[in-house]
């Protein structure tokens, strides 16, 4: 039985049938949609709260009949995959898609709230809260969970994202941006790895402690939806790092432009420091700034550099853990696999990530990579959105709370990170200090 | 010894839990004071993305046309 499967799996029918090579299909019918003009930026609420712009400014009338457009382009685009991956669910998805929907377009507006924005409380956050706000006081219908593809929408979205990993752009800063954000990121990230498994004994949370590992070295949220996916880790494991991760953000936003000031570290220095270790671009940048703007020009570069790298940890992470074969009982074995077994069981998703990356770097000119940008970023988010409603609505509290009762994640975090603050702040003073490399400007 | 790898576990598991939890207070005194000075700033910790945040490619324009005007000189 397990062979017929297994073949039917390797068959050229895989391409039409399974969710994963739909992602790659849907992620490039958006990018060729926008770059030949047949699609524009999604119709979404606006930011609000700042600026004497009210909750009614976000949403006006006039934006209505673009949202349910929106709404219906993406209700489109995943009932052609729902269609052919499993033809008895579509009428039960063409039902359910606009509650999903509704619920992502609450979450949009809450999470354009200016001034709870900035501490990172945003689209995909709101979207994670109002799910499990949901799924845990009301009881959710049957039906609504054929409309809760996580992962449909997540590896659509990451498909996208590949569109804005530019490796064109790691060399802005020469070999000293190279040095704090390319250097130090794997090996904090293979150190907590490493950590999670010798001392905090996390065999059974393998996908958890890589997802957290990523999200603290890398870039936060985003490192987490990438890596946690393409290590096949539990929805629940992707919401903890991802809540972690946001808690600890808030605070190292606030806290460490105060401790460069006071220890009097320069802003060469200290910018570099920020971008190594924040883990949200847009927090990098609220720091930066409240130290100058040349700590804000190689904080962001910086961060920019670093998030290059999540294409290629994602494609390594995918690699690795086909390698681990995860048993019935929780724990999981390495094997060696062949390079067909590797193709056979590589995440697909992981494939349209890296080309749309290449193609967006060394394919398309700079001006239409600019034009497009907008409109595909735009799906991304809203795709991620949709995403995190269905972790909510699939989640319960319990299950999330179980994770860390041990309170191996969080100790993870806290050493993992304390680590990356420590090499970053080594690493900047050597490529930035001026003392041992001259400095690029 | 397993006595002792118990105890280790129960005291790493109490202080991670004391440590979540005043992060989160922090946290939440910050946001609710606005020690991050939300008004007046374009980004903060909801822009996840590079491309989410202008400051970042405004940022690369200036550093690429330092760069550039260096290697004219």
């Amino acid at each position: 039985m397990n062979q017929v499967v297994e073949k039917r799996q390797n068959g050229w029918s895989s391409l039409w049938q399974h969710e994963d090579w739909w992602a790659v299909w849907l992620g490039a019918v958006v990018i060729i949609s926008v770059s030949a003009g047949f699609l524009s930026k999604p119709t979404l609420p606006g930011r609000w709260g700042q600026d004497g712009a009210n909750l009614l400014s976000a949403i006006p009338a006039e934006i209505f009949a673009g949202i349910l457009l929106t709404g219906f382009i993406s209700l489109l685009l995943f009932a052609v995959s729902v269609s052919f991956c499993g033809k008895k669910e579509l009428s039960k998805f063409l039902l359910a898609f606009p509650l999903i929907f509704g619920i992502g377009i609450v979450a949009e507006l809450l999470g354009n709230y200016s001034p709870l924005r900035h501490y990172g409380l945003n689209n995909v956050i709101w979207a994670l809260v109002l799910g499990l706000l949901i799924s845990n006081t009301i009881s959710v219908p049957a039906f609504v969970k054929s409309a809760a593809r996580t992962e449909l929408y997540i590896k659509t979205g990451l498909v996208l994202l590949g569109a804005s990993i530019l490796f064109n752009r790691m060399l802005a800063l020469g070999a000293l941006g190279l040095g704090v954000a390319w250097l130090v990121t794997p090996i904090v990230l293979i150190f907590m790895y490493w950590f999670s498994q010798k001392y905090l004994k996390m065999q059974d949370q393998r996908g958890l402690a890589i997802t957290i590992a990523s999200a603290t070295s890398v870039c936060g949220v985003s490192a987490a939806i990438a890596s946690g996916t393409a290590a096949n880790a539990k929805k629940e494991e992707i919401s903890l790092a991802v809540s972690v991760t946001l808690i600890f953000t808030v605070i190292m936003m606030v806290a460490m432009p105060v401790v460069i000031r006071l220890a009097g570290i320069n802003d060469m220095v200290g910018g570099a420091w920020l971008g190594g270790t924040i883990d949200s671009t847009g927090a990098v940048v609220a720091a930066a700034t409240m130290l100058s703007e040349q700590a804000v020009e190689v904080a962001s570069v910086i961060k920019m550099i670093q998030n290059i790298l999540i294409g290629i940890i994602a494609f390594v992470i995918a690699i690795v853990w086909i390698r681990i074969e995860e048993k019935g009982d929780g724990t999981s074995k390495k094997e060696k696999v062949s390079p067909l077994e590797i193709w056979t069981r590589l995440p697909k998703f992981i494939l349209g990530f890296v080309l749309a990356s290449l193609v967006f770097s060394f394919v398309l000119p700079a001006a239409v990579v600019a034009s497009v940008s907008a409109p595909i970023n735009g799906f991304r988010d809203f795709f991620f959105t949709l995403a995190f409603v269905s972790i909510g609505l699939e989640t319960n509290f319990k299950g999330l709370v179980s994770l860390i009762k041990g309170g191996s994640p969080v100790t993870l975090y806290i050493v993992g990170q304390t680590a990356n603050l420590v090499l970053t702040l080594v690493a900047a003073y050597i490529f930035f200090g001026g003392n041992i490399f001259p400095l690029p400007y | 010894m397993q006595n002792l790898a118990n105890r280790r576990n129960k005291y790493v598991a109490a202080m991670s839990w004391v440590a979540l939890t005043a992060a989160i207070i922090i946290a939440m005194l910050i946001i609710a004071f606005d020690k991050g000075q939300s008004a007046g700033s374009i980004s903060g910790a909801g822009d996840i993305w590079w491309m989410d945040v202008p400051e970042v490619e405004q940022s690369y324009r200036k550093v690429t046309a330092k760069d550039n005007l260096l290697k004219q000189n």
